[in-house]
C-alpha cells in the first residue's frame, strides 16, 4: 500500500506543487482510515459486544454465581432430548435441502445464462421472504383443510394434516434453506470446467461414470459445506418448529424461549444459548476449515 | 498494476453468469445424445420442476389466500373478493403495526448502511494487523443463531428497562444487517481502482472531498444493495422482536406471530402478502439497479 502510495506521488506534472501533497496525505490518511474502523468497532463493541457478552456472562451468575446452570443442564435428561430432537431435525433437514438442491443447482450451472438468471429469481424471492411467513404458509398447505392434505388423502386415506408433527417441521425447514444449498452448490458448479466430464467421456467413460468420478468429486465440497450450513443454521431454528410443530418438536431455541418466557428461569435460557453459541461457532469454524467456499452471502 | 486490477475486475462483474464456456461449443456436443442421456436429461428436468413447485407454491398460496373470499383459511378459494384487505386496512392495529415495521426497518437500514459502508472502506485501505478482526466482529451477526441475540438483547433491554422501545430494537437490527453491507460494499471497492482516489487527491482535493466525489458515487449501487438487504431484515425479523417488543412495539411480524398463534384468518393472508411484496418489490428493485448499472458500465 505504501510502496504504490510513493509511487503514484511523483507529480504527473501540470499545476500540481510537488511540495505540499505529500505531508497532507501522509497526516491525514491514517487519521481518516482508523476513524472508519474505530467508529464500526466502537459501535459493534456497544450494541452488539455487550449484549452477548453479557448474555454468556448470565450464564454463569444468575441465579448463583458458578457453573450451577451448566451441570443442572447436563445432568436433566429433557435438555439431552432436546438437544437429540434439535440435531436429529437439523440433520434431516441438511440431507434433505442437499439431496433436493444439488440437481436444481446442476440444471441452473448448465442452462442458459438468461433462463439461469430467471430461475434464480425463484429461488432468490423465497429466499427473501420471512420466515414466519412461510411457516405461515405450510400451516395452510398441511392443516386439515389445506392443498397438501387435499391431495395426499385419495393416497394415504388420512383426511387429517400432517401439521404439529416432526414431517411438517421438517418440510417447513427445508423450504426455509432449500436456497442456501442451491446457491452455494450452484456457484462451485458454475467454475467446474465443462470440458473435464467431456473429456471423461471421449475416454469411454459413460455418463453416469463420468459425472459420479469426475464431476462429482469437484462438486463435493461445496455439497458437504453447504450441507453443513443447513445443519448449523437449523440449530437454531425458532420460529418453525414453534409454530409448526407440537411440544414434541421443541429445539432448543424453543425451549431457550420456554425458559425465559413462561418459567422466567434467565440462567438456564442464557445457558442453552451459550451453548447453541458455541456449537455453531465451532461447526463454523470447522466448516470455514474444511473448505474455502464463504457462503453465506453469495448473492 | 491498476490495468490487471480493473481488467479482472471487469471479468469478474460478468462472471457470474457469462464465464462458462460458450453455449455453442456445448450445443454442438450435445447433438449426438444417447437415448440413456436423454432419458436422465429429461429426469432431472422433472425433479428441478417439481423442486420449483415446491420452492413458489408456498409463496404462492399466502397471496392467493388474502383474495380468499371465505372467512377462513380454505383451498381452493370459496372466490375472489378483496374484503380481507379492506379489514386489514380499516383495523389501526394491523396499520400502525405495519408503520412501524416500516420506521424501524429505516431506521435500522440507514445505521447499518453508514456503519457498515464506513467499516468496509475503512477495511479497504487500513493496513496490516487487526483487520481480520474487525471484519470478524462485524460479520458475525451473520453466524450466529438468531435465538441467541434475541437472548442477548432481551436480558440486556430488560436490565436497562429499553423493552419496548423501537428506536432500540431498530439499532438491534442494524447490528443484524451490517453483514449484508459490509459484504456488498466490501466486494464493490475490490473492483474499485485506489488510484482513482489518489488520483484526485494529487489533483488537489482532500479526503472528505474526494470520498464524496469519487468514491461514494461509484459505489452507489452495492451500497444501495446493502441498504435493501438491511431494510428487509428489519422488517420483517421476528424472533428479536418477540422477546424486545414489550406490549408498545408492536410490529408486522410481532402482530403476525400472535395471530397465528391465537387466531387463524384470511387477514393474516394479507399481512403475509405484504411482506412478500415488501420484500419481493426491494428485491427487484434492487436487481434493476444492478442491470441499470452494468448498462451504465458497458457504455
Amino acid at each position: 500500500m505504501t510502496a504504490r502510495t510513493t509511487v503514484t506521488r511523483r507529480p504527473p506534472g501540470d499545476d500540481l506543487r510537488p511540495g505540499r501533497v505529500p505531508p497532507r496525505r501522509r497526516a491525514r490518511r491514517p487519521g481518516f482510515v482508523t476513524m472508519a474502523l474505530g467508529l464500526p468497532v466502537a459501535f459493534m463493541a456497544i450494541v452488539y459486544a455487550y449484549p452477548v457478552g453479557a448474555m454468556l456472562l448470565k450464564s454463569v451468575t444468575e441465579p448463583d454465581p458458578g457453573f450451577g446452570n451448566f451441570t443442572k443442564a447436563a445432568t436433566d435428561g429433557a435438555i439431552w432430548e432436546v438437544l437429540a430432537i434439535t440435531v436429529r431435525l437439523s440433520l434431516e433437514v441438511a440431507v434433505l435441502t442437499v439431496v433436493l438442491g444439488f440437481p436444481v443447482a446442476y440444471f441452473l450451472s448448465r442452462t442458459s445464462p438468461r433462463r439461469a438468471r430467471f430461475l434464480a429469481l425463484l429461488v432468490v424471492i423465497p429466499f427473501w421472504t420471512s420466515i414466519l411467513v412461510r411457516s405461515f404458509s405450510w400451516i395452510v398447505l398441511l392443516g386439515d383443510n389445506g392443498l397438501v392434505t387435499r391431495l395426499m388423502e385419495p393416497l394415504t386415506g388420512n383426511s387429517e394434516g400432517m401439521l404439529y408433527s416432526e414431517s411438517a417441521v421438517v418440510i417447513a425447514m427445508t423450504h426455509i434453506l432449500l436456497p442456501f444449498p442451491i446457491l452455494i452448490i450452484k456457484g462451485t458448479l458454475d467454475q467446474i470446467d465443462a470440458s473435464l466430464p467431456r473429456a471423461a467421456r471421449s475416454l469411454g467413460a459413460g455418463p453416469v461414470r463420468a459425472f459420479a468420478q469426475v464431476y462429482l468429486p469437484l462438486a463435493l465440497p461445496a455439497v458437504v459445506s453447504s450441507g453443513m450450513l443447513v445443519f448449523i443454521i437449523g440449530l437454531g431454528f425458532y420460529v418453525t418448529p414453534a409454530l409448526v410443530g407440537g411440544p414434541k418438536q421443541s429445539t432448543i431455541a424453543v425451549v431457550i424461549a420456554q425458559s425465559v418466557q413462561v418459567n422466567f428461569d434467565w440462567g438456564l435460557a442464557a445457558t442453552l444459548a451459550t451453548m447453541l453459541l458455541v456449537l455453531a461457532t465451532a461447526l463454523t469454524l470447522i466448516v470455514r476449515r474444511l473448505t474455502k467456499v464463504k457462503g453465506l452471502v453469495s448473492l | 498494476m491498476s490495468a490487471i486490477g480493473v481488467g479482472s475486475a471487469a471479468g469478474g462483474a460478468g462472471a457470474p453468469a457469462r464465464s462458462r464456456p460458450g453455449p455453442p461449443a456445448r450445443r454442438r456436443k450435445r447433438l449426438p445424445a444417447t437415448p440413456a442421456e436423454r432419458v436422465l436429461h429429461w429426469a432431472l428436468v422433472g425433479v428441478v420442476t417439481l423442486v420449483f413447485a415446491f420452492l413458489v407454491i408456498p409463496i404462492v398460496i399466502v397471496v392467493l389466500e388474502s383474495f380468499n373470499s371465505a372467512d377462513y383459511l380454505s383451498f381452493p378459494l370459496e372466490g375472489w373478493s378483496l374484503t380481507h384487505y379492506r379489514r386489514f386496512f380499516a383495523d389501526s392495529a394491523w396499520v400502525d403495526a405495519t408503520l412501524l415495521s416500516a420506521r424501524i426497518a429505516l431506521l435500522a437500514a440507514a445505521i447499518a448502511t453508514v456503519v457498515g459502508t464506513t467499516a468496509a472502506w475503512g477495511l479497504a485501505r487500513g493496513t496490516g494487523r487487526g483487520k481480520g478482526l474487525v471484519f470478524a466482529l462485524l460479520y458475525s451477526p451473520l453466524v450466529i443463531p438468531i435465538i441467541v441475540l434475541a437472548m442477548a438483547y432481551y436480558f440486556t433491554f430488560a436490565d436497562h428497562r429499553l423493552i419496548g422501545q423501537w428506536q432500540m430494537v431498530a439499532v438491534a437490527y442494524s447490528v443484524m444487517g451490517i453483514p449484508y453491507v459490509l459484504v456488498s460494499v466490501s466486494s464493490a471497492l475490490q473492483q474499485f481502482d485506489p488510484e482513482l482516489e489518489n488520483a484526485a487527491r494529487t489533483l488537489g482535493a482532500g479526503l472528505p472531498r474526494t470520498l464524496l466525489r469519487i468514491t461514494l458515487p461509484s459505489l452507489t449501487s452495492a451500497i444501495s444493495a446493502g441498504a435493501l438487504f438491511a431494510f428487509v431484515i428489519a422488517f420483517d425479523e421476528a424472533v428479536i422482536i418477540l422477546f424486545v417488543a414489550g406490549n408498545d412495539s408492536v410490529t408486522l411480524a410481532r402482530k403476525l406471530w400472535d395471530s397465528v398463534r391465537y387466531d387463524l384468518t384470511p387477514t393474516l393472508a394479507v399481512a403475509g402478502t405484504i411482506l412478500i411484496a415488501v420484500c419481493v418489490g426491494l428485491f427487484v428493485l434492487s436487481e434493476l439497479i444492478k442491470i441499470l448499472r452494468e448498462r451504465r458500465e458497458r457504455r
